[in-house]
């Protein structure tokens, strides 16, 4: 983060374990260990006023478990979350209510997100009923003001829609008018524009970089894409197995990514350029299991860089450049 | 000859509301050997066009005209019976969902033993012996044959597709959006292997995506379609560096690249157009910053730019002039209109 921004997240150190059930005759006869899925392990990071940070990495690195920790769907297992300067991480109740009032999520899907029997005015509306916001004419008047700044212009022409009469763009534009209509300081968009047609997705990218910058709001931005987060992120966080191997200001990650797995993260992107030829360094094997993870460094079976240590001691961070730090023993 | 060669395809639905025209006059050949790109949004035709290859249509899809010439045989007058060996054996395909349509409760190297004898007749053991041939192509360990699909990653299921779809040998291999489920390291894989054995088996291919970027790493040819019909067609690099279709520059100005300089995306203004009631004239004038009075009036013709490059735009004599302007976010004015 820059030092002259101010941090609405910090996360430190954060855990999310879920059990491995098993059979009840195997509970019963077997006295091994517990096992877990270690889904995200111990990842810190902050995102600052105005800030969009993107987390990037393979299906099941954990990125979409991290943003559901952080509105708090889940319950984190371990580790510190400070909104605005308090620990939020194990908020219950009221204190958790008034919480989730400034901590919004966008989903990936605006044709499943949005319920199907709601007009757009009953979808933005029920959070300011949720949380009392009685005056009939006063929700009327933010629910107009949400939709105006989502880029549903005029309006009085969308309020009484229902979410089949819209296009993907339309439904993710109501899908955002929703998320903002509480006024949230910390907002989520997990994938938003990957069910968006090609042309039309550059203008909900731009809004919501706009309106992250307008409005002052710390945005976490997940995806796979990186030539997507490129466009909108400030900085950029690189996950791999539950944990964040590399950080830092997102073209410094994309024209000198360090971690090697970033680097071959960035390698197998497709270029709209014929002319481009990519090197030929291929990646062994799959993601392994979040159930028994390797032994020191987790990319190891899989790194074509790795050293004799690397299979034993996990790495440490190492700052690599302005605000970059990198989690790999090469950089030690 | 060519290896395929489609004239003026019309495929039609009926619905209640009407008819859909989701493929509206379209024309191109693929020699052999050759990979054929064809990019567009969603509801742009792009697999119903596949599936008239192919003869997959719903009960409720028509063509109403048009000749799918496959070797220099007419396709579309075929018996069911006849059509049964055309697919697989000359023609396969790898569809968008392929990760789900192995069998779960079969395991995986029976079904494509199955595959095979339904059109060769050989012995179960000398089938196994191919697929356990395929599976080396693909990367995919030999003990693996005995595992049911879901022992199978979501990238390994992908590629005993693509093993099954070059079971038979094809000539053509239609892969609509084959990897866009996947990850991008094993997006690359894929995309390398698919290309590596088409090259090899010298078969053709017609690569099906909304990824332009896919496409230009793989195709040496590409036709953008737009409500049904191409706008532009030839080189895929002649395309992505001097588009002569609106359109085309519309998308390449919303693409977003890993490379080179950062540039602001500019979104096309306004939504694909409706295929029951598609607009006069040029499909695209509603969307398009350049539209005159001709382009809402006439249907524009394919105009030739060079020996394998054309463009279906009333204006393609002035693209070089068009071309500066759409670089331009003020063009397409981005910022009020929602789409």
């Amino acid at each position: 983060m820059d030092s002259q921004r101010e941090a609405i997240l910090e996360v430190r150190n954060l855990k999310k374990y879920f059990p491995l059930t098993k059979g009840i005759f195997a509970s019963l006869f077997q006295r091994d260990e517990a096992k877990y899925v270690r889904a995200v392990d111990g990842v810190s990071f902050e995102i600052g006023e105005g800030e969009t940070v993107g987390l990037a990495g393979e299906s099941g690195c954990g990125k979409t478990t991290t943003a559901k920790i952080l509105v708090r769907l889940y319950d984190p297992t371990e580790g510190e979350i400070r909104f605005q300067g308090e620990n939020i991480a194990h908020f219950q109740g009221s204190l958790l209510k008034g919480f989730r009032r400034s901590a919004q999520m966008i989903f990936q899907d605006p044709y499943e997100s949005l319920n199907p029997r709601y007009t757009v005015r009953m979808t933005i509306e029920e959070p300011l009923i949720i949380h009392q916001i009685h005056d009939a004419q006063e929700r009327e008047k933010q629910v107009y003001e949400a939709l105006h700044i989502a880029g549903l212009r005029p309006p009085m022409d969308y309020m009484e829609r229902y979410p089949h009469e819209m296009s993907g763009g339309q439904r993710q534009r109501v899908a955002i008018a929703r998320a903002l209509v509480l006024k949230p300081r910390f907002v989520v968009a997990d994938e938003p524009v990957s069910m968006l047609d090609v042309s039309i997705r550059a203008g909900v990218l731009n809004l919501l970089r706009q309106l992250t910058i307008d409005m002052g709001l710390a945005s976490l931005y997940i995806s796979h894409d990186l030539s997507l987060i490129r466009y909108i992120c400030d900085r950029t966080a690189i996950m791999y197995l539950g944990r964040i191997v590399e950080i830092g200001p997102t073209e410094g990650i994309i024209r000198e990514p360090k971690h090697p797995y970033t680097q071959i993260l960035i390698e197998s992107v497709p270029v709209p350029d014929t002319d481009h030829r990519r090197s030929a360094t291929q990646i062994a094997g799959e993601i392994p299991s979040p159930i028994d993870l390797p032994s020191g460094c987790r990319f190891h079976p899989r790194c074509p860089k790795v050293v004799s240590f690397c299979r034993k001691d996990p790495p440490s961070i190492s700052q690599v450049g302005h605000n970059h730090f990198v989690e790999c023993h090469l950089f030690r | 000859m060519a290896l395929l060669d489609v004239q003026n395809l019309r495929t039609f639905f009926r619905i209640q509301a009407g008819i859909v025209r989701a493929v509206d006059g379209i024309s191109f050949s693929l020699e052999a050997g050759e990979n054929l790109g064809l990019v567009g949004e969603s509801g742009c035709g792009k697999t119903t066009t596949a599936k008239s290859i192919l003869r997959l249509l719903p009960s409720n899809g028509f063509i109403p005209e048009g000749r799918i010439f496959f070797k220099g045989v007419d396709l579309i007058p075929l018996s069911k019976e006849s059509m049964r060996k055309v697919r697989w054996r000359d023609i396969s395909m790898i569809s968008q969902s392929a990760m789900n349509a192995l069998d779960p409760v079969y395991k995986v190297g029976d079904q494509i033993v199955e595959a095979i004898r339904t059109h060769e007749t050989i012995s179960r053991s000398k089938a196994l012996t191919r697929v356990e041939e395929l599976f080396s192509l693909v990367g995919i360990e030999h003990r693996r044959m005995f595992d049911y699909p879901h022992q199978f990653s979501g990238g390994m299921r992908q590629r005993a597709i693509i093993a099954m779809s070059l079971a038979l040998n094809p000539s053509l291999i239609l892969a609509d959006e084959p990897t866009t489920a996947l990850d991008v390291i094993v997006q690359d894989q894929i995309l390398r292997r698919i290309c590596e054995l088409q090259q090899k088996f010298n078969a053709s291919m017609i690569l099906i995506t909304h990824d332009i970027s896919v496409v230009a790493e793989t195709c040496h040819r590409a036709a953008v379609m737009y409500a049904g019909k191409i706008t532009e067609m030839g080189k895929i690099s002649a395309i992505l560096k001097v588009p002569y279709h609106p359109y085309t520059m519309g998308l390449k100005n919303a693409f977003p690249s890993i490379l080179g300089e950062k540039f602001d995306l500019i979104s096309i203004p306004g939504f694909p157009a409706s295929l029951t009631d598609p607009p006069q004239g040029c499909r695209f004038h509603p969307r398009c910053p350049f539209s005159v009075d001709i382009c809402r009036k006439n249907e524009p013709p394919f105009i030739q730019i060079d020996p394998d490059h054309f463009a279906a735009c009333h204006r393609a004599k002035e693209a070089d002039e068009l071309r500066k302007y759409a670089a331009m976010k003020e063009t397409w004015g981005n910022g009020d209109k929602a789409s």
